[in-house]
C-alpha cells in the first residue's frame, strides 16, 4: 500500500519520472486499482445527480457503461497506441504502456471534490466552474497520457501527440473519403 | 512519509466530498429552481395495483409508480401545483383508493392538485379526479361510471362438454367462492353483494367528500352510468370544461403563479427509454384480463369497465 501511495504522489507531482518508473516496473495490478477507483468515485456523484433529477432508474446502465467503458478504453487504447508508437520507432512494451495509462486516469477522482465546490457556488457560476474544471481534468489526463507515451517509448512530445491524434485523424480521413465517394456517386445519378 | 501523508490527505478530501455529495445534491436542486413549477402526472390505461412492468431504463403501469411520482412531487419544494392528466377507464378499487389517498396527502401538504380528463376518466379514473381540488374535462370526455362490480363467469356447462370435472379439498365452505366451474350459491352471492356494497359506499364517500356534495345526491347519480363531460359539469361532477392546457392555466391561477409556469412532466419517456422497450404501456382491458388470467387469479374488476372504449 505504501508503495502505491508513493507512486500516486509521483503521478500527481512528478508525472514524467513516475510514468517512466511505472512503465519499467509494469505495475498493471496497481494500474487496475487506479482505473477502477477513478471510474467508481465519479459514479458516486453521478448517482446522486441522477437521483436528484428523478432518473435513478437509469443509474444501473450508466454505472455499468462507465466502469466497463473505462476498462475497455484503457485496454483497447493501450493496444492501439502501442501499435502506432511502435510504427513510429518507439521502444517500449504494451504492458508498460497499459500500466502507465492506467495511472493516467488518476485526476478523474478529483471530479467529486470539484463537484462539491461547484455545488456551493452561486447558481449562475456553477455551470461555468464545472465546465472549466471539467476541461482542466480532461487536459490533465491528456497530459499524463502524453507523458506515459513519451516515457514508455522514449519518444519526443511531437511523436507522442501524433500517436494520440492518429486514430481520430484516420477516422476523420475515412469519413471524409466516404463522403467524397458518396458525393461523387450522387452527382452521377440522373436528374429528374 | 511525506508522500504518503499527502496522498492520504487527498484521499480524505475525496472521501469527505463523496459523503458531502449525498447531502448537497437534494439541496442544490431546491436552491436552483424557482418554485413556480407545475408537475404533470399521467394516469393512463387501466388502474392496477403493483409495480407494473420494468424495462432497462424505466417502469410503467401499476399504481406504485404513480404513488412514487406523487411522493416525489410532495417532496419537491419547487413544485407548487400538480395536474393529474387522467386517461383511464378505471380499474381496481383498492389501487384507485391508494392513489386517491396519496392525492389527498399531497393536497394536505399545501400543493394544489387539479385533474384534467382526456378521452375517458371513468370509474376508478373518476375516483382519482374526485380527490383533486378541481376537475377539468372536455365536453365529450367519457366520465362517471361511479359504481362497483365484481364479474363472475360460470363455465360449468363448458366444462361438462369438454369432460373436465374439478375436485377440490377446501379448508372452509367459502374458500372457492367465485369458482368458475360451478353455479354460485345464494349465500355466496349475498357475501359478494355485501362486499360490492361496501366498496360502493366507500366510493360514494370519496366522491361526496371530494365534490362537497350530499352523499344522497351522489348516490342518485351513481347508478354506474357514464356521462359526457358536458353532462358531468351540469351535474356537478366536473368543475370546468377545457383541455389539458386550460387545466394548466387554471392550476397556475389557483396556485398563484404569475406568468407562464414551468411544466415538469413525470412519466414522459426519453428516446433512450423508448429504445429500451418502455413503449408497451398497459392501455387495454385485454391486457388487464390477460395478466389476471396469467396469474391464475379470478378476474375481479370491481369498477365498471365497458368492453370497448
Amino acid at each position: 500500500m505504501g508503495v502505491l501511495f508513493e507512486t500516486l504522489y509521483d503521478v500527481l507531482f512528478q508525472p514524467r519520472a513516475a510514468m517512466r518508473q511505472i512503465a519499467a516496473e509494469k505495475k498493471v495490478g496497481q494500474a487496475l486499482i487506479v482505473v477502477l477507483l477513478s471510474s467508481i468515485i465519479p459514479i458516486w456523484a453521478v448517482y446522486f445527480g441522477l437521483k436528484t433529477a428523478g432518473m435513478h432508474h437509469a443509474f444501473g446502465i450508466i454505472g455499468i457503461l462507465q466502469i466497463v467503458g473505462s476498462l475497455a478504453v484503457w485496454v483497447m487504447g493501450a493496444a492501439l497506441w502501442h501499435i502506432i508508437a511502435e510504427l513510429l520507432n518507439g521502444k517500449g512494451t504494451a504492458v508498460g504502456l497499459l500500466s502507465a495509462l492506467g495511472f493516467a486516469h488518476l485526476p478523474r477522482v478529483f471530479i467529486v471534490p470539484l463537484w462539491v465546490i461547484a455545488a456551493l457556488l452561486p447558481a449562475g457560476a456553477q455551470a461555468l466552474f464545472m465546465g472549466i474544471t471539467g476541461v482542466a481534468i480532461a487536459g490533465w489526463v491528456l497530459y499524463l497520457d502524453l507523458a506515459a507515451l513519451q516515457e514508455t517509448y522514449e519518444i519526443s512530445a511531437v511523436k507522442a501527440v501524433l500517436v494520440i491524434m492518429a486514430p481520430p485523424l484516420v477516422i476523420f480521413a475515412a469519413v471524409l473519403a466516404i463522403m467524397v465517394f458518396m458525393g461523387t456517386a450522387l452527382l452521377k445519378l440522373p436528374g429528374v | 512519509m511525506f508522500k504518503r501523508t499527502v496522498v492520504l490527505a487527498i484521499a480524505v478530501v475525496v472521501l469527505v466530498s463523496m459523503v458531502a455529495v449525498a447531502f448537497i445534491a437534494p439541496s442544490i436542486r431546491n436552491r436552483n429552481v424557482a418554485s413556480n413549477k407545475i408537475a404533470v402526472i399521467y394516469v393512463e390505461g387501466v388502474i392496477m395495483g403493483g409495480r407494473g412492468q420494468s424495462s432497462l431504463l424505466s417502469e410503467y403501469g401499476g399504481t406504485d409508480l404513480i404513488m412514487k411520482q406523487l411522493h416525489e412531487v410532495r417532496d419537491d419544494s419547487s413544485v407548487k401545483a400538480v395536474v393529474l392528466r387522467i386517461n383511464s377507464p378505471g380499474g381496481s378499487a383498492p389501487a384507485s383508493q391508494e392513489v386517491g389517498e396519496e392525492i389527498k396527502k399531497l393536497r394536505a401538504s399545501g400543493k394544489i392538485v387539479v385533474a384534467s380528463m382526456g378521452d375517458v376518466a371513468a370509474s376508478g379514473g373518476y375516483w382519482l379526479a374526485a380527490c383533486s381540488d378541481k376537475i377539468y374535462a372536455n365536453p365529450a370526455t367519457l366520465t362517471g361510471s361511479i359504481g362497483v362490480y365484481m364479474p363472475y363467469a360460470n363455465w360449468e356447462e363448458l366444462y361438462k362438454k369438454i369432460g373436465i370435472r374439478q375436485e377440490k379439498i377446501k379448508s372452509g365452505e367459502h374458500k372457492d367462492i367465485l369458482s368458475p366451474e360451478r353455479q354460485m350459491t345464494a349465500e355466496e352471492r349475498a357475501i359478494i353483494q355485501v362486499m360490492v356494497d361496501d366498496m360502493y359506499n366507500q366510493f360514494i364517500a370519496v366522491v361526496a367528500e371530494g365534490r362537497k356534495m350530499d352523499p344522497a345526491r351522489v348516490r342518485q347519480l351513481s347508478d354506474g352510468r357514464i356521462y359526457t363531460g358536458n353532462q358531468a359539469k351540469e351535474l356537478g361532477l366536473v368543475d370546468e370544461l377545457g383541455n389539458m392546457y386550460d387545466a394548466i392555466d387554471g392550476t397556475a391561477k389557483l396556485a398563484g403563479i404569475k406568468g407562464k409556469p414551468e411544466i415538469k412532466e413525470y412519466g414522459r419517456m426519453s428516446p433512450l427509454e423508448v429504445l429500451f422497450g418502455a413503449s408497451g404501456q398497459i392501455t387495454s382491458i385485454d391486457r388487464l384480463l390477460f395478466k389476471q388470467m396469467n396469474n391464475g387469479m379470478p378476474i375481479m374488476a370491481p369498477l365498471a369497465m365497458p368492453e370497448k372504449w
